[in-house]
């Protein structure tokens, strides 16, 4: 098989662009913005802080990085590495600063004890008004004991109760009550015995939702009684964001903070791409299984009415490979069969009567494409849908390959292509 | 390209709502709306000015403070003043205020 016309594999970067690996002569390099600041996870596994317009090639649990592309998120809590600070209130606990290594190397994590074996947490309230979905998050590692415990609270006894254990390194307990509903929880770890426990919720509709944090030496709910009196954890990098799942952790010290979308474009030009054949390949991963609202990447014109997308939807695992010439639908396959959320590889080949749609080795489905674009249509490939600058239609999801070949490939070749 | 920070009070929900959406939507061909401006904003609704007090079943015994106002926050994309309709719910304040950008210091970019 011969080498695709745009080929990147997430390595080079400067401030406001991504270099691809092909062409050479930086005609298939990414434009990259985002306008604030934002975290990775750096090659040696630590957190980090990058200015804005700096693209994010992020390590996590992985041996090889890729280009993480995020929405807009607010992080609600006010001191997010301070567990002592002024809106953090304690039922039975201390706090001693900056204790030991936290996830970004600095010494800044808090040993969080209980000082009594009654009900002990630290509490931060987030004001609100109806029910709302938020993700809550928290870095925690082991300290005296195995136990770790956290509930999001409205008015009583509505909440979700979570009970994270170290030695087995799973949340073994997830548990609403009366009008909380919970809708997942994840366990990430971070290495070096950091963990990052989340879990998503839509809470009842009481003006003020609590976040409880509590180490225990025994199993039980936050207010239940443990057998120790001294049980200490770590904690670090609190979060709660208002959407269905956790995104990279943001700062906080003393007032919320927004960390804004990143967006790519502009990578190709006319002359590169084939528009009357070609292959779209990319092999990435969505940040959620149900998208909020579709999303995706393409390879179109400037004014995206005509494009080649591998988009998410709001249907559980779809992915959906669309084609249109001048907004006129040529081809729509989807398909569901697939976690999302796991790096797939995908591929679309077009030709004129013919667009074929891959994923991991499999032939989804052909369809007709009874329209193919004029010569010369196809001019980049950007992290959006119909050229939208909506961040809500931004791709949100991490990028390891992609690449553009100026002819269909055979179907030997794009089942050899996209098999894991 | 450049950017500006601005915050805003509102009258209402509704009206902020309304003045985003004056700031550019389109309709797709399944019928779903999308920005078609550049522009970042955070909804923060009616902010805390005093906190409320609340018992161990976080039942209130003192009420917070609200603003009667709606806040909102924007980051102007390539926009050098208040777009049409906007200034007059522009605030100038001397301090970052409750919430912030990451790394965006609305003090040295403000509108």
């Amino acid at each position: 098989m011969e080498n695709p016309k745009l080929a990147l594999i997430p390595s080079g970067y400067q401030s406001g662009t991504v270099y691809s690996i092909l062409p050479t002569d930086g005609v298939g390099d990414f434009d990259f913005s985002r306008n604030s600041e934002a975290t990775r996870v750096n090659k040696d596994g630590l957190i980090e802080t990058v200015n804005n317009n700096v693209p994010r090639l992020d390590w996590l649990n992985s041996d090889c990085p890729s280009l993480l592309l995020e929405p807009q998120r607010t992080n609600l809590i006010l001191f997010s590495e301070e567990f002592s600070g002024s809106n953090w209130v304690s039922v039975g606990t201390s706090i001693t600063s900056n204790t030991i290594t936290s996830p970004n190397g600095q010494i800044t994590a808090d040993k969080l004890q209980r000082t009594s074996t009654s009900a002990c947490y630290r509490i931060h309230n987030i004001y609100k008004s109806g029910a709302i979905t938020y993700t809550t998050s928290v870095f925690i590692k082991k300290g005296s004991d195995d136990y770790f415990s956290m509930r999001a609270q409205g008015s009583y006894p509505s909440r979700v109760d979570i009970r994270f254990r170290f030695d087995t390194e799973q949340i073994y307990y997830a548990q609403s009550t009366s009008n909380f509903t919970l809708i997942n929880s994840d366990v990430q770890n971070y290495s070096n015995g950091w963990y990052r426990i989340s879990f998503t919720y839509t809470t009842d509709t009481h003006s003020v939702v609590a976040v409880y944090f509590s180490p225990r030496a025994s199993d039980g709910n936050i207010d239940t009684v443990d057998i120790s009196s001294n049980s200490f954890a770590y904690v670090w990098g609190a979060q709660m964001e208002q959407e269905i799942y956790p995104t990279s952790y943001i700062k906080t010290t003393g007032s919320i903070v927004t960390r804004l979308h990143d967006f790519i474009d502009g990578a190709g030009s006319s002359s590169l791409f084939n528009s009357l054949e070609s292959t779209f390949f990319v092999e990435m991963a969505a940040l959620v299984n149900s998208q909020r609202t579709s999303n995706g990447i393409e390879l179109a014109d400037v004014s995206g009415q005509n494009r080649i997308t591998l988009q998410y939807d709001a249907f559980n695992n779809q992915i959906r490979c669309d084609v249109r010439v001048s907004n006129s639908v040529q081809a729509l396959i989807t398909t569901q069969s697939f976690d999302v959320t796991n790096f797939n590889k995908m591929a679309i080949t077009y030709k004129l009567n013919e667009v074929k749609f891959y994923v991991n080795g499999q032939l989804i489905s052909t369809d007709t494409l009874v329209n193919t674009f004029a010569p010369n249509t196809l001019t980049e490939v950007r992290s959006t849908i119909a050229g939208s600058s909506d961040e809500f239609i931004n791709l949100k999801a991490k990028i390891k390959d992609l690449r553009v070949y100026n002819r269909a490939l055979t179907q030997e070749e794009a089942i050899e292509l996209t098999t894991t | 390209m450049e950017i500006k920070l601005g915050k805003y009070e509102f009258k209402s929900e509704e009206q902020a709502l309304e003045k985003i959406r004056d700031l550019g939507v389109d309709t797709d061909f399944e019928g779903n709306e999308y920005r078609t401006h550049k522009h970042a904003i955070v909804l923060l609704g009616h902010i805390v000015l005093e906190q409320g007090e609340y018992d161990e079943n976080l039942e209130e015994i003192k009420a917070p403070v609200l603003s009667e106002k709606y806040h909102v926050d924007v980051v102007w994309n390539g926009l050098k003043s208040h777009p049409y309709g906007w200034k007059t719910y522009s605030v100038d304040l001397e301090s970052e205020g409750m919430h912030q950008f990451a790394g965006v210091s609305y003090l040295e970019n403000k509108m």
